[in-house]
């Protein structure tokens, strides 16, 4: 994946869908990047924010503890385009599928009619 | 440019089924540490690796691993995904097979396809998720329940002695071996990529934390956090181990590689030239 030396990062984006809270991102940490936000999201999750994005020395570390797929470190603009291309990629032509098969569950079974 | 409310990490956009995500795991389960693990191996193995794979599971919490993918992935019964993915690999050689089982579905229900699977040396890779109890069930003792820990199912301590998946596989004839905890990221990483590679039985057992259960349970850790410590505290590299004597290896997660060896034949293949020699033959 992406690395790069240096300190402080762009952005840390921490997912309101996927985070659930464990905070192991928090233990993962060796830098004290994140703090706990004191309000609550939609999801009823008291998020990790990171807060020192200056400190962040772009280990990954708490991209790799997390179970839930909620943390992306996004070191530049040039891994933020990368992120893009995935989307675009692999992401927005796996949805049509998803579209066409519940149309098929809703229309019902064929094989049950009769 | 992206907006926090909905996105999913890059591994995620690139790999997995992100219309049915958050998964259905616990805060802080390992399991999802576990399909990083794999997912991140893939991406280092390339898209073409990643084309010919498919996945079988058996039941359990981490039976739903693979189910996560989009690749196509059998959820097979309790006890038996070895059994199906023998047969997969039988009909169709040039897949990649990976296995993933808990550690009640491989060595307990289903204890034996695994030391068959291994005796055969079928060219498939397992990946075994041990949590030290059944968790998908509510907390039952299984085969890896440390000896004095209290379950549902053990309420005065569990007086039974576990399983050591590393020995009983490799008198069994298995002939790639690995355990590591999910504290251990990067050297499991590296162990199911050598595993894929590896033609013949691979097996990688990963403890990984169920906080839920386990923690509750058996550590009196209900703090994912504080079960990684504890990782980190008990394990104790093979090399050290060799070193220790058993009094002192008690209650420690030994990790490591623990055998590569590349002198016994395959069964797919050897299944194969036996197709040939009888077809030339005629039958007969
Ligand atoms: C034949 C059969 N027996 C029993 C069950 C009930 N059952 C479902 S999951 C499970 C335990 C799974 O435990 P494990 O393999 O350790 O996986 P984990 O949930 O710990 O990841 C059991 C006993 C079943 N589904 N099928
Ligand atoms: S990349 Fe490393 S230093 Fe930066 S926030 Fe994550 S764990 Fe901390
Ligand atoms: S019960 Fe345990 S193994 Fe199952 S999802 Fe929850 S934490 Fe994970």
């Amino acid at each position: 994946m992406y690395m790069k030396p240096g300190v402080g990062v762009k952005d840390i984006i921490v997912s309101d869908k996927l985070c659930k809270g464990c905070y192991l991102c928090i233990w993962a940490c060796p830098w004290d990047v994140f703090e706990i936000s004191k309000e609550r999201n939609w999801r009823g999750v008291k998020k990790p924010v990171a807060v020192r994005l200056d400190q962040c020395r772009r280990c990954r570390l708490c991209e790799f503890y997390c179970p839930d797929f909620a943390i992306q470190v996004i070191i530049d603009e040039e891994e933020e385009k990368m992120l893009k291309e995935v989307e675009e990629k692999y992401e927005k032509p796996w949805l049509p599928r998803v579209e066409e098969r519940d149309r098929i569950v809703k229309e019902g079974v064929w094989w049950l009619e009769d | 440019m992206f907006s926090e409310r909905d996105f999913e990490h890059y591994l995620a956009k690139k790999y997995m089924r992100t219309e049915i995500m958050p998964h259905a795991f616990c805060p802080g389960c390992g399991l999802g540490i576990i399909e990083r693990m794999i997912l991140m191996a893939f991406e280092e193995l390339g898209e073409e690796e990643w084309k010919r794979t498919a996945f079988v599971s058996g039941i359990g919490c981490s039976g739903w691993v693979p189910l996560y993918f989009r690749r196509d992935a059998a959820h097979t019964l309790h006890g038996r995904a070895l059994a199906f993915a023998t047969a997969l690999k039988l009909s169709k050689p040039d897949l990649n097979v990976i296995v993933v089982m808990g550690d009640g579905d491989s060595m307990g229900i289903g204890g034996n396809h695994l030391i068959h699977a291994a005796r055969r040396n079928v060219d498939l890779t397992a990946i075994i998720a041990t949590n030290m109890l059944y968790s998908l069930t509510g907390g039952q003792m299984s085969p890896t329940t440390p000896q004095g820990a209290r379950t549902n199912t053990t309420p005065y301590g569990n007086i039974e002695p576990n399983f050591d998946l590393m020995k009983l596989l490799e008198a069994a004839g298995a002939t790639y071996l690995a355990r590591w905890t999910t504290y251990h990221f990067v050297q499991a990483k590296n162990s199911i990529k050598k595993a894929i590679k590896h033609k013949g039985f691979a097996a990688i057992e990963i403890v990984f934390q169920c906080p839920t259960y386990a923690g509750r349970y058996i550590l009196g850790k209900p703090d994912p956090r504080d079960m990684m410590d504890w990782f980190k505290e008990v394990s104790v590299p093979l090399g050290k181990a060799k070193t220790m004597s058993p009094e002192e290896l008690q209650g420690k997660i030994v990790v490591g590689e623990f055998l590569h060896r590349t002198d016994r034949p395959e069964y797919t293949e050897q299944v194969y030239k036996i197709i040939e020699k009888a077809q030339k033959k005629g039958g007969r």
